[in-house]
């Protein structure tokens, strides 16, 4: 599903930062850890296309990241790619729901999918939120949220940064083990950056980056 | 999907952008107000003076003279002869002659001894009763008659010159209203028309004892129409020259007229765009700072695959909406204004306004402040197309 070799970068007056080369499969999901400043989430960004001026190949589902314009770029991070960012940005003048249904129609999903998040609200505990704005929410039903956001648009790989670093160890083990659960029934490649000790426990595929 | 996120981001903190709101809906207020009091009144003027190329008149001020004779405001130069009048109407450059007796007021309104050719000229046509026929006889203008309540039938009192002075009202001779007009947009809506004769014969009776019956019969002025252009090139400077009467071109008097109050009029528009150039610069600065507190946002919306075109879209709208706002509020205070200003015709009495029709000069500010605005969006866009995705989410 995902392969990134030779992956190296470089922020301007920075130490090059270089990655060893990465494999993903949705059987089963990765963990990538290591210590703070060490490119973990640079990595994210640069297998979620949002960093492009790298070297080396990312290849998802056969198509390399690199050989794809701006545009098309975009269009295929909507349609592969759902991200779970540290910190869950979402837009702050609509409801949950109505940013939902927002990642839907910029990843074209169709009826059948949304059908997905009706889903994925059940399972989550969230239809009582659904009304509410991000700033009403806590974090631990933010990040719910986010991962609904993540995988209801029907995304083949799903990209998680830190996703429970806000979550007390209930929580955090309760995000960890959905997100883990609804990746293998939907077939989605699950990677994961932390260094949140917490879940090394629950992955068998890991990698350690050194700063 | 678009639409509501556009809608949302318009209502989320609203009082960003009501500053800017006001100030537009100021700026096109005002802008359009004077526009439209502009092209109405020029529209009036230009009504009232279909058909009459000169006047003739007491010797005066030749504005006093139309100002008085056309548009009932202001008081006469005097009076004239009669039979200066007769003479200047067999002249041949001269195809009608339609004589003025003004002086006569009921309460504020005039009453004004004229001919039928006077009505016509205005297509005057009546929703009640007759035209008048005989000495004393007389028809309303519409407006005039709901001022005071007037109906067919009733019998009124003239006082001559200062209508609020009771001391001059002439209680022994009364006028028999046999006609309303139709409302209309011209001069004869706010007065009373009668014959020239019921004039004299007030006047004559008044002072039956002071004069004898070969007195000079007089009018205040007299409406001419040419039947040639070399009437107006030739005759005003004749008879300026060599009669004891006054003769004014309506047109050049009013266009004097105009040139004055449109320095005014000017001076205000200058001011309203001043204000719209300020609700544009507020609405760019809002827009800015939205822009700033955004920043994660846009970024968010670009990881999750919306394309620049559709964010440049949503910055563009969201302008465009707070303008359309502006705007829409804007006409709906100028003719709000319009129609307070013709609801209580307190300065102007014979001018009425009844037009809510966009006109030409309105668009074109109406699309300047669009095309504006879109010049306005540049700097946002030209951001949106620079933010970097990665390090926005990640810094922040």
């Amino acid at each position: 599903m995902l392969l990134a070799e030779d992956i190296q970068f470089q922020y301007p007056n920075t130490k090059k930062l270089s990655y060893p080369t990465i494999q993903c499969t949705s059987q089963i999901p990765l963990l990538i850890t290591g210590e703070s400043g060490c490119g973990k989430t640079t990595l994210l960004s640069i297998l979620g296309g949002l960093i492009t001026n790298y070297k080396g190949n990312v290849m998802i589902d056969g198509i390399n990241l690199s050989s794809l314009t701006k545009t098309k770029l975009d269009r295929f991070r909507a349609d592969y790619i759902g991200i779970i960012h540290q910190k869950p940005f979402f837009v702050s003048s609509l409801n949950m729901k109505e940013n939902i249904a927002l990642a839907a129609y910029f990843g074209n999903v169709q009826e059948k999918n949304t059908d997905v998040a009706k889903q994925l609200f059940d399972q989550l505990k969230v239809e009582h939120l659904l009304f509410k704005k991000p700033t009403e929410l806590s974090s631990g039903e933010i990040q719910r949220f986010s991962i609904i956001r993540a995988i209801c648009k029907n995304a083949k790989l799903v990209l998680a940064d830190e996703p429970t670093s806000s979550l007390d160890n209930q929580n955090a083990l309760q995000v960890i083990q959905l997100l883990n659960q609804l990746c293998l029934d939907k077939g989605i490649a699950l990677i994961i950056v932390s260094h949140d000790t917490r879940l090394t426990k629950s992955y068998s595929h890991q990698i350690n980056l050194l700063k | 999907m678009i639409g509501k996120l556009i809608l949302n981001n318009c209502l989320h903190k609203p009082l960003n952008a009501v500053l800017s709101i006001i100030l537009f809906t100021l700026g096109v207020g005002i802008s359009s107000l004077i526009i439209l009091v502009e092209f109405q009144l020029k529209q009036k003027l230009n009504y009232d003076l279909v058909d009459i190329d000169m006047i003739v008149g007491a010797k005066g001020s030749p504005l006093q003279m139309v100002l008085s004779t056309i548009f009932q405001v202001d008081h006469p130069t005097g009076n004239i002869p009669v039979k200066e009048i007769e003479k200047l109407s067999r002249h041949p450059y001269v195809e009608k002659t339609i004589p003025i007796a003004m002086g006569e007021y009921y309460k504020e309104s005039k009453i004004v001894g004229t001919t039928i050719d006077y009505l016509k000229k205005y297509h005057a046509e009546v929703e009640t009763g007759r035209i008048n026929q005989r000495p004393f006889e007389i028809v309303i203008g519409n407006n005039m008659a709901n001022r005071y309540q007037l109906k067919v039938g009733m019998h009124i009192t003239s006082s001559h010159g200062n209508a609020l002075d009771k001391s001059e009202e002439h209680k022994d001779q009364q006028y028999l209203i046999t006609g309303i007009l139709k409302p209309s947009n011209s001069v004869i809506n706010n007065i009373a028309i009668t014959s020239v004769e019921s004039i004299w014969n007030i006047h004559h009776h008044e002072k039956d004892n002071m004069h004898d019956e070969k007195e000079e019969k007089q009018v205040t002025a007299a409406l001419i129409k040419f039947r040639s252009p070399m009437g107006v090139m030739t005759l005003p400077n004749w008879i300026n020259q060599n009669t004891n009467l006054q003769a004014a071109i309506p047109i050049i008097e009013i266009n004097k007229l105009l040139d004055i109050t449109g320095l005014g009029l000017n001076t205000l528009k200058w001011i309203a765009y001043l204000i719209i150039l300020v609700a544009l610069i507020s609405i760019f600065i809002t827009m800015i700072s939205r822009l700033q507190e955004r920043k994660v946002e846009i970024a968010l919306m670009r990881s999750l695959g919306a394309s620049k075109l559709i964010l440049f879209t949503i910055c563009i709208t969201e302008i465009l909406v707070y303008c359309a706002i502006g705007i829409i509020l804007g006409m709906l205070l100028s003719r709000i204004s319009l129609t307070y200003l013709n609801a209580t015709q307190i300065s102007i009495p014979t001018i009425e306004f009844d037009n809510w029709t966009i006109k030409q000069d309105e668009l074109t500010v109406i699309l300047s402040i669009i095309g504006l605005c879109l010049l306005s969006t540049i700097f946002p866009i030209f951001k949106v197309y620079q933010l970097n995705i990665a390090k926005t989410l990640n810094e922040n």
